[in-house]
């Protein structure tokens, strides 16, 4: 690959966060500009280019800001960082994989993919209780436990020994883990509810002790033989606690000095509350419980996590939405040998913005800069167009809502036909494919498909179809679900209340169960269509994929003209995402044959070589360039193997020369056509057998005509003839 | 005095066609005719073996929504006495019918004639000029004596004939073997009020009855739009609704099944779906779309019937064109006229909407009648032509008749049509005559002028004006093969405007255009200063030739370019140009087409 040595690299049309650079910042002002200079690519290149998903992470930090607001008594969350509030009162949350609500979604996505089952057999609700106090507890529990076994070996070794050094730099890790859970009150919060529990009802919830305090005994017999668990006292359990509270505290103090110096407005009560949580003690002080007030606070902390959880949650599903479609673009590169690494060059800006009047000019220099030019490095090949608006007929008329019903707003992260129509003519010029999919709702899941087929996406794609454009126009269905909407429910906890003889227990009235609803986890399919689409680039992903088969992979070609269609490529090279439903169903599928339209994905029943294949597959990879004589929408790579070709004519003939093109056809074994036909039978062969590439030179205008030919479907191309003058 | 007539004849047949004129006449609509309906309903105790699902309840709901908006309508039920009525009332309040009838009970003896009494009772009240009963029952008066049996028959006798002598008329559906023989007394009261007789000899087939009634007795059109085979799965499917404006649509589906799950997606100004247990009913107000989705699902083996019943309102309007030609004869005074009278029918709300021009009606029969005579007329879009010798001014009312029309039309259904007299011959000298034609093509003329001005004058933005020295270039030989694509990215208004494009390929290459003109081409109502003095014409090499003749700062491959100078531009190229108010500007990028791009 001297000439190309990427096609997959891929353009998002999306805003991650606000705050860090954008595409068109980063242009900045093109007036009288053709091009972007050298030093403007490298910036925008260190800015927004992104490899693999943890340099996404690094680059873009995807943030939430958080901010209390003393009005509502409530805790705000916002994507944008909100500018008429001081610095001091707002709290970033990186959303990153110690975000519970980020941690659990991926965690779900992990033991799907890993047990392989189907949405409706998963049990969403187990995993989902990982938002929950108890599962914050229990994580740190494991981090607490490490940073005892540690200090204790710390605490033990003298002072100098390189040894305890080496304890040093790791019990600082450790507490750099642990103090992110103590330098903000919400952190805390699971903390103290949890901490109230165990105290009162000594952290099992059960009625068994009723709440009352709880004191350790010794198991004697009475004057009379009879079984008494007397009061231990507590002089005599010195011995076993004398040699471990040198450690612990030690420990204590440690972590109230980090408390006191990490947080700027420490107070008594949560002070104690870090060191309890993260250095349990044997009560050797026995202290009492106001129990009312513990009550209270346990009931008002549980009800703060709800709404604030709820209000969290709510904000930053669309970003995480984002952020798990971005992860799974680059997730399905998946091969030993890494070669063409699909790369995701993130604008960071709504594409509503993006295709404005007064921003398309930045739009085109940048893409004069990266696809004009005979350096390939920066060419963008692809793009994505997320969460395309799924705007609905009028149905009946409700006058009433009778019931409470859900709320359609608009939302603010889907962008509209018209921008993606104004983006498309954009790309077109510069023969950009463009991955677009609809919003992420129930009505574009796999679901939604199996029982009403395509016809209302080819409904919703018409304003697409038949315009110069509909070539570079690639619509993705159906959306993945990670999270379905009927099974988000999440169980945080019960309230707690006083039982009649003063003791503690916690609800079991339904009413008193809190629980909170994620309402849904999708990723858009234009991610994963994408990401697929730009590994099947790579020869080398080719190659682990079809080694088992007799074809051959030619390690110089890229995947242009791979064909997931053909034969059963589908079946060597599919998805990372893990099966969602049974399939659909054989109407539904002859429909989608009869239309051939869109990009398809398929979650059947398949098996390859007697191994069951329990991943989403491709079932169509179509555009919306509609061939009327076949009565049927193009086949994706056509036009990417003639985007190829085009470029590498150029190159080649030193910007189309009349005898260079006759050179790169002619029969000499060192043209690129023959070189190109020597590798016919490879699996990325760019001319592969049953294709034919004939050229014909007008003349009168000057015009090259290329017929590329694809198992006998043609398609033309015309290129302008740079003639020498005087000649 | 016979040379004179004969140049008099001579200006007639010159200016003969320009004595075609439309009149538009006179039109006044009357009130709608209301009519009146009663359903009796017999609910004595033999229904029960006779209709043990209660399949009479459901066709009643069939009859009543299926019944024009201008039908009132009334329900009796009885057995041993009248158990059950509701008042005669309006169409938006038809589903308190539905409530009473469903609340019956099969039970007791039959009293017809209480029924019968009550119900036209009922209708004596009302003043609908048409007046009928619809009886559905299993037999004939049954009491709990044969006194009692006699009282009741005799009741019903006297309400028939009370009926009879008030323009009532009934008709009767006799449910099961008892009425097998259509001379016994119950159905008698049919014959003698001149209604319909029908059998149902099981009670799935009241539905067949109730839909014969409506056709034969009511004249209610309605089009079978499916005959849908059903099945468990739910069905989809789309119907053409050919009814442009009409003011309600219903649509029914019947089966012998119970439907269920019943989802419509349509546009309309409203909508009321009432569901039975076999059959739903979708009432329609002014479809906005000539197509609708359903889905449903059905019972396996079962057909499921969908039946578009279509209602306007419509007010008639006629048109009058005359046809004046010099008779043969030659004492005549008078000329001799041929009127065409042409029928249009409009919505009744907004008069505005010409009605039934779709395919659909095309040729659809409608029935004329004037002074007594009939004549028979076929629509073509949407008009109805009649032709008339006129002799003197006459005034008349014209009724339609919309027997055979595939729709139920509601409204007016006369028209006044007012015919002139046909002009006396000239006997002026033929000098006056072209003074008068001359007098009449000046108004026009000063008319004319007076509208181009007003016109001129309204639109908001004067027309771009191409000073004679404005600095154009000479043209290019070459010719075209490109496009503009236009990026406004600043305006003096501060509205964003879409990216725009002009396709230079379709200008011929003699063509020098100035970018006001193909702003102004674009549709853009802002103006640029100095847009008029910057131009494109073709150049060499599949290139444009760019010539600034303005103050305009325009920058290329970051240069400025120099005034009063030409610059070529080749495929890919990028202006910008910011113009001589210092606010609006604008990028534009020439891409060069491949041949088979344009079109």
């Amino acid at each position: 690959m001297e000439i190309i040595n990427q096609t997959n690299r891929t353009l998002l049309l999306d805003m991650i966060n606000p705050d860090k650079m954008d595409l068109l910042t980063l242009v900045g002002d093109v007036k009288g500009l053709d091009s972007l200079s050298d030093d403007q690519m490298r910036e925008i290149n260190q800015y927004l280019e992104c490899h693999s998903y943890e340099e996404m992470e690094r680059k873009f930090e995807p943030t939430v800001w958080s901010f209390f607001d003393a009005n509502s008594q409530s805790v705000r969350y916002t994507l944008e960082r909100p500018e008429n509030i001081p610095a001091s009162m707002l709290t970033a949350i990186n959303l990153n994989d110690y975000d519970s609500f980020f941690k659990t979604i991926l965690t779900v996505m992990d033991s799907r993919k890993a047990q392989g089952l189907l949405n409706v057999e998963f049990h969403f609700e187990q995993l989902l209780e990982m938002i929950s106090p108890k599962k914050v507890m229990e994580d740190i529990k494991l981090v607490r436990k490490e940073i005892q076994f540690n200090y204790k070996k710390y605490a033990a070794l003298e002072d100098g020994d390189p040894a305890k050094l080496d304890l040093g730099d790791k019990l600082n890790l450790l507490f750099e883990d642990a103090s992110k859970n103590y330098n903000n009150i919400m952190a805390m919060l699971p903390l103290a509810i949890e901490d109230i529990k165990t105290r009162l009802l000594l952290g099992n919830g059960g009625p068994e002790n009723n709440g009352k305090g709880v004191v350790a005994g010794v198991l004697t017999m009475g004057d009379n033989g009879e079984l008494k668990i007397l009061e231990a006292p507590k002089e005599e359990s010195t011995s076993l606690a004398v040699v471990d509270d040198e450690v612990t505290a030690g420990l204590v103090e440690v972590l109230a000095d980090d408390y006191q110096s990490v947080n700027e407005s420490p107070n008594d009560y949560v002070q104690n509350l870090v060191v309890r949580t993260f250095c349990p003690l044997t009560a050797t002080t026995p202290t009492e419980i106001d129990v009312q007030t513990e009550v209270a606070n346990y009931n008002s902390y549980l009800e703060f996590y709800r709404t604030s959880k709820d209000n969290f949650i709510k904000v930053v599903k669309p970003l995480v939405e984002k952020l798990l479609g971005i992860r799974m673009f680059f997730d399905q590169y998946k091969s030993k040998t890494k070669g063409m690494m699909p790369t995701l060059v993130i604008a960071n800006i709504s594409p509503e913005i993006l295709a404005k009047s007064p921003n398309i000019p930045r739009l085109i220099t940048y893409l004069n800069t990266t696809n004009s030019k005979n350096n390939f490095n920066d060419t963008i090949w692809y793009a994505i167009y997320p969460n395309l608006s799924w705007s609905q007929n009028v149905t009946n008329k409700i006058h009433r809502e009778r019931f409470q019903g859900n709320v359609k707003k608009a939302g603010t992260d889907v962008y509209s036909m018209e921008a993606l129509s104004t983006l498309l003519n954009v790309f077109k010029d510069y023969r950009v494919e463009t991955f677009f999919s609809f919003e992420n709702r129930e009505e574009t899941t796999f679901n939604a498909v199996a029982a009403e087929g395509i016809e209302k996406m080819i409904e919703r794609c018409a304003p697409l179809i038949g315009k110069p454009y509909s070539e570079f126009a690639i619509p993705v269905l159906p959306n993945f679900t990670v999270l379905p909407k009927n099974k988000s429910g999440v169980v945080l906890d019960s309230r707690m209340h006083i039982t009649d003889d003063n003791g503690v227990e916690l609800s079991e009235a339904k009413e008193d169960i809190i629980r909170l609803w994620i309402e849904g986890v999708y990723i858009g399919g234009a991610y994963v269509a994408a990401g697929f689409r730009a590994a099947c680039q790579c020869p080398e992903y080719l190659k682990n994929h079809f080694n088992m088969t007799k074809v051959r992979t030619d390690l110089e070609l890229p995947g242009v003209r791979f064909d997931i269609e053909a034969g059963n490529h589908s079946l060597m090279a599919y998805t990372t995402m893990p099966k969602e439903i049974t399939g659909f169903t054989n109407t539904i599928k002859t429909q989608i044959n009869q239309k051939n339209f869109g990009w398809v994905f398929a979650s059947e029943n398949a098996s390859q070589d007697g191994m069951a294949i329990t991943n989403i597959t491709v079932y169509k990879a179509r555009n919306l360039l509609y061939d009327t004589e076949h009565s049927t929408y193009e086949p994706v790579y056509k036009t990417q193997v003639t985007t190829y070709i085009e470029r590498i004519l150029r190159y080649v003939t030193g910007d189309f020369k009349e005898d260079n093109i006759r050179d790169f056809f002619s029969n000499n074994p060192k043209s690129q056509k023959s070189k190109w036909l020597a590798k016919q039978d490879c699996i990325n062969a760019i001319i592969t057998e049953g294709d034919s590439l004939e050229y014909s030179i007008n003349d009168m205008n000057g015009i090259c005509e290329l017929t590329l030919s694809f198992n006998g479907s043609p398609r033309n191309l015309e290129v302008q003839i740079n003639r020498i003058s005087g000649i | 005095m016979r040379k004179k007539f004969s140049l008099v004849h001579f200006f007639i047949v010159v200016c003969i066609f320009l004595l075609v004129v439309k009149n538009p006449c006179f039109v006044y609509a009357e009130g709608t005719k209301e009519k009146a309906v009663v359903f009796l309903l017999d609910v004595s105790g033999s229904m029960k073996s006779n209709d043990p699902n209660r399949y009479a309840i459901d066709s009643i709901a069939q009859f009543i929504y299926t019944l024009p908006s201008n039908f009132e309508i009334g329900f009796v039920a009885y057995n041993a006495e009248v158990c059950a009525e509701q008042i005669l009332l309006k169409n938006a309040h038809r589903n308190e019918i539905m409530k009473v009838a469903e609340t019956v009970q099969y039970t007791g003896y039959s009293n017809a004639g209480a029924g019968m009494m009550q119900a036209v009772e009922m209708l004596l009240d009302t003043s609908a000029t048409e007046k009928a009963i619809v009886l559905l029952s299993d037999g004939e008066c049954l009491m709990q004596d044969e006194d009692a049996t006699k009282i009741s028959y005799t009741a019903y006798q006297s309400a028939t004939v009370q009926a009879k002598q008030n323009g009532i008329r009934i008709h009767v559906v006799g449910l099961g073997e008892e009425m097998e023989d259509i001379e016994n007394s119950i159905f008698q009261a049919a014959t003698k009020t001149g209604g319909g007789v029908y059998h149902s000899p099981h009670a799935l087939d009241i539905q067949h009855s109730i839909d014969a009634i409506l056709q034969e007795q009511f004249r209610i059109k309605q089009m079978t739009a499916a005959v849908i085979d059903a099945g468990e799965d739910a069905v989809k499917m789309e119907i053409d609704i050919p009814f442009a404006h009409a003011s309600t649509v219903r649509v029914l589906l019947t089966s012998s099944s119970p439907i269920r799950d019943l989802t419509t997606n349509l546009n309309a100004e409203g909508v009321r779906q009432v569901n039975g247990e076999r059959y739903s009913l979708i009432e329609i107000d002014n479809p906005k779309k000539d197509k609708m989705e359903f889905s449903f699902s059905g019972v396996s083996g079962n057909q499921i019937r969908m039946i578009l019943i279509p209602e306007y309102w419509v007010t008639p309007k006629a048109s009058v064109s005359y046809q004046d030609c010099v008779p043969d004869v030659p004492d005549a005074l008078t000329y001799e006229r041929e009127a065409t009278i042409t029928y249009t029918f409009h919505d009744m709300e907004n008069n505005n909407i010409q009605l039934w021009t779709e395919d659909y009606f095309a040729h659809s029969k409608l029935s004329v009648e004037k002074a007594g005579n009939f004549e028979e007329g076929t629509l073509a879009d949407g008009q109805l032509q009649t032709h008339e010798t006129v002799t003197e001014h006459s005034e008349s009312e014209v009724s339609f008749g919309f027997a055979e029309f595939p729709a139920n039309i509601l409204g007016s259904d006369t028209v006044k049509i007012v015919l002139e007299e046909p002009p006396a011959l000239p006997i002026e000298e033929p000098d006056q005559f072209p003074y008068t034609i001359y007098v009449v093509l000046f108004l026009t003329i000063v008319l004319v002028i007076a509208a181009i001005i007003v016109f001129r004058l309204m639109k908001n933005k004067q027309p771009t004006v191409i000073p004679d020295d404005d600095g154009r270039p000479e043209p290019g030989k070459s010719s075209y093969v490109g496009r503009l694509n236009i990026y406004i990215t600043r305006t003096a208004s501060g509205y964003d405007i879409s990216p725009l494009s002009y396709d230079l390929f379709r200008l011929p290459s003699t063509r020098v255009i100035s970018m006001a003109e193909i702003l102004e081409s674009c549709g853009l109502k802002e103006t640029f200063a100095g847009a008029g003095r910057i131009f494109i014409s073709s150049g060499q090499g599949r290139s444009v030739i760019l010539t600034n003749q303005s103050d305009c700062c325009i920058m290329k491959s970051g240069e400025i370019l120099m005034k009063k100078k030409s610059y070529q531009l080749f495929a890919g190229a990028k202006v910008d140009i910011m113009f001589e108010d210092e606010i609006s500007e604008l990028t534009f990028q020439y891409r060069e087409l491949k041949p088979s791009e344009m079109y």
